[in-house]
């Protein structure tokens, strides 16, 4: 599969799975401390703790129902859409405590975008997917200003030149792989600092996986990204740090290289070889 | 009484069949229920419906048959005198045996014709029962002879089913087939009378017509635009008053209301609809009614007592619960994912319901809407109490103006000749009625219909 993989993604003259690191320069843009999640009497998600660097794309993985989903979701205050589920613990970005009295949750989410598992284009055309954001942030004045945030977005997300005579037509016409890149297209365009991604690629065949792969990639030059995934090459080609989550808790969290090749913990070591999970 | 006796020996002889079916189909394989193709109760269905399928044919062709026959029959025992019209005679003598009373005043001619009658009917009615019965038997006698352990009976039994599950789909639709046609065969009889050009685009409605040449002020007119306009004037006070309830108590359930709120407010709102439209109908027209009109004469305005603002206000209350129910859940299925996608972009609850949730939703919103609407054309109890009898071109609601349904009633209510424009008059609006909410109703399917595809 690796192989596989390589070969394909080669094709495209990428070499986006030799894996940099930069973390050691880089600034903590997000800070989570003893986080915990309870649905309810249920505890789904308990003393988790990791820094997330500036620039640097850092996996979240483990097996179905680690809680990886769930601590992705706190970092954007997404939780509080969810009836009787109760976040503690600390997560500051730049600093400041994003579950703070004083904070307001919509700024909050503003500056960390996120993209989901399946996409979810709104359904309306490309533009106007492209044009919401910005729009209700108020970040343009005419019309000329929009066109130029949706070409930005979509050249940045790697679609422009496949959309770019048909942007009046519905966002959910598109291919799947299409409608991830212009989900991520839409969370770009309000700049934000951090984009959070749950499984972005769990729909998508692996051509669309692979140039969503090269798009975060290119993306980590300007935001900070946190991904989820089920595909542990994924999180070896992509990531800079990987973090793995079991029974919800983090088990251990590092160098992407450290945790693939030398795992500290045994259970890290008997997921990421196929015998738990 | 007779017939009760009949049907529950039927009903028992039935039962007894479904247990001979299966006993026979047990026996052939000795009680190894593996070495049959279907479960026993299969076989006894299949010899029930072999039982229930030729008796019930049995039974219709003699009800075809029988008036013909004892109508042949008789008129052989008529005497010369009732030669000439034996149809009049036949209706009489049917009449006559109905009714024991007026039978004592007939002629001596007439009543040996009754008791001839009443003993060909008790002779017809055996006939009918021995075919029945006859028909069913055979049916179970030439079913018997396939059941065998291989016999695939529960294809059999559900082919059966499938029939009758298409018969019944196929009464409504021709139900529906016959009450159009009873409308425009009866409306056409009215366009004989009365021109359509007339009726459509004529501005005065005055049905009364004359009995006799010299009575005053009743020539009859035609003109159905009034009418029309009364319904429609009344069914937009009630859309404006509905609509936006209707819609904002949706959005409040669906999207800010706690499980335990919503859980109370849902099925009070819907008692709305529970409430019978006559006791809505008094409502509007002893207490809404003068409230408004006191209201009016408190600010200087003349107010009719039975203005369409009353009529329209009280409709749209009872349009609420339809409004909001389908709103509320046409919104629910608004994939949570859509909401997610404006949250994580840092849009507000009110930003991410109005442009995201709303428009997603508007399409089936809109086929609620429609619904409503022509539930609210079609309703008569309100605007019968409270709305008026005269016609009048207005858009003043606080004027009295009269309904499509309001006429209907009006003109059909009491003795009337049935062929007279004024009786026929109701059919033509009938029609027209029909297809105007029919015609709403095809767009709103329409509209639905384009709403689920949005997503999937």
């Amino acid at each position: 599969m690796k192989n596989e993989m390589n070969e394909l993604c080669s094709v495209e003259g990428a070499e986006y799975f030799e894996v940099e690191d930069r973390a050691p320069l880089a600034e903590v843009k997000l800070f989570a401390r003893d986080v915990g999640v309870k649905y309810g009497e249920n505890e789904a998600l308990k003393n988790v703790s990791i820094d997330f660097m500036e620039h640097q794309v850092i996996s979240l993985i483990g097996p179905s129902g680690c809680g990886k989903s769930t601590f992705l979701r706190c970092l954007n205050r997404m939780n509080d859409t969810i009836e009787g589920c109760r976040v503690t613990g600390e997560i500051r970005l730049d600093g400041k405590d994003i579950y703070s009295k004083a904070t307001d949750p919509v700024e909050i989410r503003a500056r960390i975008g996120m993209v989901f598992q399946k996409p979810n284009p709104f359904p309306k055309s490309i533009y106007e997917n492209i044009c919401y954001g910005p729009r209700i942030h108020g970040m343009a004045n005419s019309k000329a200003d929009y066109d130029d945030i949706v070409e930005w977005s979509l050249t940045s997300a790697g679609l422009w030149d496949e959309v770019k005579d048909r942007l009046n037509e519905p966002g959910t016409g598109l291919s799947g792989g299409q409608q991830q890149r212009l989900c991520i297209a839409r969370a770009i365009a309000v700049h934000p600092e951090v984009i959070l991604m749950d499984e972005p690629c769990s729909a998508l065949d692996p051509i669309a996986t692979a140039k969503i792969e090269e798009l975060i990639d290119e993306l980590r030059e300007r935001f900070t990204i946190t991904i989820v995934t089920h595909s542990m090459q994924q999180a070896a080609r992509i990531s800079q740090s990987t973090a793995f989550f079991h029974l919800g808790e983090l088990v251990e969290e590092g160098k992407t290289d450290d945790i693939f090749t030398k795992p500290g913990d045994e259970r890290t070591e008997a997921y990421i070889t196929g015998r738990i999970g | 009484m007779h017939n009760l006796i009949f049907t529950a020996l039927i009903l028992i002889f039935l039962l007894a069949i479904y247990h001979y079916g299966r006993r026979f189909s047990l026996l052939t394989v000795n009680h190894n229920r593996q070495d049959l193709h279907s479960l026993p109760g299969y076989y006894g269905l299949y010899l029930v419906f072999w039982f229930i399928g030729p008796a019930v044919a049995a039974l219709i062709i003699w009800l075809l048959l029988e008036p013909p026959i004892i109508m042949g029959l008789l008129s052989e025992s008529l005497t010369l005198s009732f030669q000439a019209a034996p149809d009049d005679v036949m209706r009489e003598v049917r009449l006559l045996a109905s009714n024991a009373f007026a039978l004592k005043s007939a002629t001596p001619e007439k009543v040996l014709l009754v008791n001839r009658y009443q003993e060909l009917q008790a002779l017809g009615n055996g006939i009918r029962a021995v075919l029945v019965l006859g028909g069913g038997v055979l049916g179970v006698v030439y079913a018997r002879r396939f059941l065998s352990p291989e016999m695939r009976a529960r294809q059999s039994v559900e082919r059966f089913i499938k029939v009758l599950l298409i018969l019944c789909s196929v009464i409504a639709i021709f139900t529906t087939i016959g009450i159009v046609l009873s409308l425009l065969f009866e409306a056409i009889r009215f366009f004989h009378k009365v021109s359509p050009a007339e009726f459509l685009f004529g501005l005065h409605w005055s049905p009364q017509t004359a009995l006799r040449a010299d009575q005053v002020g009743a020539s009859g007119a035609f003109g159905a635009v009034p009418v029309f306009a009364g319904t429609f004037l009344i069914t937009i006070i009630a859309m404006c008053v509905s609509i936006p309830i209707g819609l904002m108590s949706a959005i409040y359930l669906a999207e800010y209301a706690t499980p335990r709120i919503r859980n109370w407010v849902k099925p009070s709102l819907e008692i709305l609809a529970g409430v019978p439209t006559v006791v809505y109908g008094f409502f509007a027209a002893l207490t809404v009614a003068p409230f408004i009109r006191g209201l009016g004469e408190q600010v200087g305005i003349a107010v009719a007592s039975e203005s369409a603002l009353a009529a329209g206000l009280v409709m749209g209350i009872m349009i609420i619960p339809f409004i909001s129910s389908l709103s509320d859940d046409i919104i629910n299925a608004v994939p949570q994912s859509l909401r997610d996608g404006a949250y994580a972009m840092g849009s507000t609850k009110s930003e991410t319901i109005r442009q995201v949730v709303l428009p997603a939703a508007l399409p089936g919103i809109v086929g609620s809407i429609l619904l409503a609407v022509s539930r609210a054309i079609g309703e008569t109890m309100i605007v019968v109490m409270a709305a008026g009898l005269a016609a009048k071109l207005t858009a003043n609601p606080l004027e009295a103006v009269t309904t499509v349904t309001v006429q209907i009633v009006t003109l059909l209510v009491g003795d009337q000749e049935f062929d007279s424009a004024k009786t026929l008059a109701a059919f033509a609006l009938g029609l027209m009625l029909f297809f105007i909410t029919l015609a709403l109703n095809v767009v709103a399917l329409i509209v639905v219909r384009k709403y689920r595809e949005k997503y999937d």
